[in-house]
C-alpha cells in the first residue's frame, strides 16, 4: 500500500499510467478494426496453400513414410480399411466408402475432407486437411497485447519506483533542507553522497551549486551581524564622548570661549561620525548599485599625479613624515568615477602613512600599463598586515589587532574594495620589497584616442 | 540684504536654519508644508529659496517644477536628506539650481546661498585681478603681491588663494577646498587639506589679512581684525 502510495504520487507514475491506458485501447481498436480484413485475407492464403502445399506434402509424407511426425499437422493422410479401385466403383459406392472411413473429428469441423488418393497397388487415402486456425492468430495478437501491456505496467512501476528511490527522493532532500533553512537554521546544507561528489549528475550538481549560494549567504548573514554589532560599538565611544563633553559643560556655568570649546570639539566629534556613515552609505550605493554612478573615460595617471602632488605637499608638514615617491606613465585611460578613485588612493596613501611607526616612511606609488591592464601599487615601508588577514581587512570595521588603538573608521579597505568591484578591477594585497605592505589594483585598459574623441563630443 | 524663504516641515531644522541664517545677515522666514510653500515663494520678494525634498501636501519636485512653469526663475536650493545622484540629476532637471544632501555644514548652505545670488545677478566671476585687504592676485599673469612684494606660490597654492580670495569674508569648508581646488569630491580621514592652507597661510603673513581658522567648520580669508562670528 505503501508503496503504491508513493508510486502514485509521482508525476511520472500518473502520466505514464494514463499513456498506457490510452495504449492499450488503441491496439484494442486497431486490432477491431483490421479484425475482419485479416481473417478473409488469412482463408485466402489457406486456400492457396491447399492447393499447392497439399498435394507437394502428401507426396512428401508418403516417400518417407511419416505420416504421424507431426502431432497436429496440417494435412492427415487416412488408409482406406481395404483396397479399392475407383475404376470399378460408382460415385455412390465411392461416397460410402469415404464416409465410413471418415473420423468423427472431420465431421466435426477440425479437418476437411478434400479427395481420395490412390496410389498405385496401394490401398487408397482419404486425404483430409486442417485449416490453418484463422482465430487463434487474432486470439495470439490479443494474447500478445495484453502481454505487453502487462509487461509495460511493470516496467512502469519498475521505472516509477527507481525515479522515486534515485531522483525524486533527492529532491525531497532538497526541498526538507529549504524547509529547514525557512524555518531558521541557516547552517544546513543538501546532503550529496560521497560518489556524487567527483563525478555529480543533474541532480547533484544542482544540490552543489544551491550549497555553494547557501555558504556564500551565511557568510553574508554572519557578516551582517558582525558589521551591526561593530556600527554599535564604534559608533558608541564618539557618541558617548560628545555626550559626556556636553554633560559635564552643564555641570557648572562657564566662559564663553569654554562653550565655544565644547560646541566646537563636538562639531568635529560628529564631523568624524558622519564620515563614518558616509562611507557605509556610498558603500552601501556601490554595493547594491543602487546609485548610478557616471562611469567615464578618464586619466588614472593624471589623478594619480594629483593625488601624490596633494599628499606630497602636505609630508613635510604632517605629524608624522613621509616621503611619497610617484612613478607614472602617461595615457592610462580606465573607465571610472574620478572622485571614487580618488578616495581609493586617498585611502591607500593615508593608510600607509597612518599604519607606519617610523618616522622615515617611504610611499611608492606606481602605475604599470601592458596593453590590456592599468595597474596602481601602492607600497610602503610599514608594519604590513600578517597575511593569514589578507581578505579580512577588507570586511567592514575588521581591523587588525595592532591597529585598533589608531584613529580611522574601519571602513578604509572595505570602500576600496567596494569602489574597485564597481570598477569590474581587482585589488590585491601582498608583502612589498620594501618591506610593508603593497597593494596592486587592476583595471582594464581603454584605448587612448577613441576615448578622448568620444568624451569631447556633446551628448 | 537677501531674503531667503525656506520650506521645511522639521520644526527644529527649519528654525535653526533661519536663526543661523538671519545671524548670517540675511533675512528668512520659513513655511512648513508643501503647498503654503508654494504659495510663498511665488511672491517676488525672495532672493533665493531653499525647499527639503520630503514634504507635506506636496513635494520639492513639484513645487519647483511649479515654480518654473510659473516663469518664477527665483533661484532654488534643494536640501535632502536622501544625497543620491539620481535625486540630484532628478532635483536639477526639475529646475532647482543647487542640490545639498543633509547632514550638511552650514558655512557651505551660506557658501552656497552666495554663489547662486551671484549667478543669478550675473555678477562676472571672472575678473581678471583680485583684491583683499594688502593681497593681489592677477589670474592672467599668475603673480600674487603682499604689500607690494612678490610672492611665490606653487600652482595649487595659487588656486587655493584664488579661491580663498573670491569668497573673502565666508567661510569655506575642507570639502569645499577639495571640490574646487583639488576638483575631486572624496573625503579624506586625515589632515591632509589642513596642511596645504597653513603652509598658505605662513607664506602669506601680514598684518592687515588673515586666513583665519573657524572652529568646527572651516577657514576664512579675513581682514586681520574682523572676525567671522
Amino acid at each position: 500500500m505503501s508503496l503504491y502510495k508513493q508510486l502514485s504520487s509521482t508525476a511520472f507514475f500518473k502520466y505514464g499510467f494514463s499513456l498506457l491506458i490510452l495504449f492499450f485501447f488503441a491496439i484494442l481498436s486497431s486490432i477491431g478494426y483490421f479484425h475482419l480484413d485479416t481473417l478473409n485475407k488469412l482463408r485466402e492464403a489457406n486456400l492457396a496453400i491447399l492447393t499447392s502445399e497439399a498435394r507437394y506434402q502428401q507426396q512428401f509424407y508418403l516417400m518417407n513414410g511419416a505420416l504421424d511426425r507431426q502431432s497436429e499437422p496440417a494435412i492427415k493422410l487416412i488408409e482406406l480399411s481395404h483396397l479399392i479401385d475407383p475404376q470399378t466403383l460408382s460415385t455412390r459406392q465411392l461416397n460410402e466408402e469415404v464416409l465410413a472411413n471418415t473420423p468423427a473429428s472431420v465431421n466435426e469441423g477440425e479437418y476437411t475432407f478434400t479427395e481420395l488418393y490412390y496410389p498405385p497397388n496401394q490401398r487408397a487415402f482419404l486425404i483430409l486437411i486442417k485449416p490453418i486456425a484463422t482465430e487463434s492468430l487474432s486470439e495470439g495478437l490479443y494474447k500478445l497485447t495484453f502481454l505487453l501491456t502487462f509487461i509495460g505496467f511493470l516496467l512502469l512501476v519498475g521505472f516509477s519506483y527507481f525515479i522515486r528511490h534515485y531522483f525524486l527522493r533527492r529532491l525531497t532532500f532538497i526541498s526538507d533542507a529549504a524547509n529547514e533553512i525557512l524555518l531558521g537554521d541557516l547552517s544546513k546544507r543538501i546532503p550529496i553522497a560521497e560518489t556524487q561528489k567527483n563525478n555529480p549528475d543533474e541532480i547533484s550538481e544542482v544540490s552543489i551549486t544551491l550549497n555553494l549560494m547557501l555558504d556564500k549567504i551565511e557568510t553574508l548573514m554572519t557578516e551582517v551581524k558582525q558589521i551591526s554589532n561593530n556600527i554599535a560599538h564604534d559608533l558608541k565611544s564618539p557618541i558617548n564622548r560628545i555626550r559626556n563633553r556636553m554633560e559635564v559643560g552643564l555641570l557648572q556655568s562657564r566662559s564663553d570661549e569654554d562653550y565655544q570649546e565644547i560646541l566646537s570639539q563636538s562639531i568635529d566629534d560628529l564631523d568624524e561620525l558622519l564620515k563614518t556613515f558616509n562611507a557605509l552609505l556610498l558603500m552601501a550605493n556601490i554595493d547594491g548599485k543602487k546609485r548610478n554612478y557616471a562611469l567615464e573615460a578618464f586619466d588614472l595617471s593624471v589623478l594619480l599625479d594629483d593625488m601624490v602632488e596633494l599628499y606630497q605637499s602636505s609630508a613635510e608638514d604632517n605629524a608624522k613624515k613621509y616621503s611619497l615617491v610617484l612613478n607614472n606613465q602617461s595615457d592610462s585611460f580606465i573607465r571610472g568615477n574620478k572622485n571614487l578613485m580618488a578616495q581609493v588612493l586617498s585611502n591607500l596613501i593615508e593608510n600607509a602613512v597612518k599604519y607606519s611607526q617610523k618616522d622615515d616612511t617611504l610611499i611608492h606609488v606606481s602605475l604599470l600599463l601592458d596593453n590590456e591592464f592599468v595597474r596602481v601599487l601602492v607600497e610602503d615601508n610599514g608594519m604590513g598586515i600578517d597575511s593569514t588577514f589578507y581578505d579580512k581587512v577588507f570586511q567592514p570595521f575588521v581591523r587588525v589587532d595592532s591597529s585598533r588603538t589608531l584613529p580611522g573608521t574601519g571602513l578604509g579597505l572595505s570602500l576600496v574594495k567596494s569602489i574597485i568591484q564597481l570598477h569590474n578591477g581587482w585589488v590585491n594585497l601582498d608583502k612589498s620589497s620594501l618591506g610593508g605592505l603593497k597593494v596592486s589594483l587592476k583595471f582594464r585598459r581603454i584605448p587612448t584616442q577613441n576615448t578622448s574623441k568620444a568624451m569631447s563630443e556633446p551628448r | 540684504m537677501l531674503h531667503i524663504l525656506v520650506i521645511e516641515d522639521d520644526k527644529s531644522t527649519a528654525l535653526n536654519l533661519v536663526k543661523g541664517l538671519v545671524e548670517k545677515g540675511f533675512s528668512a522666514k520659513s513655511v512648513r508644508d508643501g503647498e503654503s510653500g508654494l504659495k510663498e515663494a511665488q511672491n517676488p520678494l525672495y532672493d533665493v529659496i531653499l525647499v527639503d525634498r520630503m514634504l507635506p501636501k506636496l513635494d520639492g519636485l513639484s513645487i519647483v517644477k511649479a515654480l518654473r512653469e510659473q516663469d518664477i526663475d527665483t533661484p532654488i536650493l534643494m536640501l535632502t536628506a536622501l544625497g543620491e545622484v539620481d535625486n540630484t540629476i532628478e532635483g536639477l532637471t526639475a529646475g532647482a539650481d543647487d542640490y545639498m544632501a543633509k547632514p550638511f555644514a552650514f558655512a557651505e548652505l551660506v557658501a552656497r546661498i552666495l554663489t547662486l545670488t551671484k549667478r543669478h545677478k550675473k555678477v562676472p566671476q571672472d575678473t581678471v585681478l583680485l583684491r583683499f585687504g594688502d593681497i593681489r592676485l592677477d589670474k592672467i599673469e599668475r603673480k600674487v603681491t603682499l604689500g607690494g612684494d612678490d610672492i611665490h606660490l606653487q600652482p595649487r597654492e595659487f588656486k587655493l588663494l584664488e579661491y580663498f580670495m573670491e569668497n573673502s569674508g565666508q567661510t569655506v569648508t575642507r570639502n569645499m577646498l577639495l571640490k574646487h581646488v583639488w576638483s575631486y569630491d572624496f573625503d579624506p580621514q586625515t589632515n591632509v587639506v589642513d596642511v596645504q592652507v597653513s603652509r598658505l597661510r605662513t607664506k602669506l603673513k601680514s598684518d592687515i589679512t588673515a586666513i583665519k581658522s573657524i572652529r568646527g567648520q572651516g577657514y576664512a580669508l579675513l581682514l586681520q581684525r574682523d572676525s567671522i562670528d
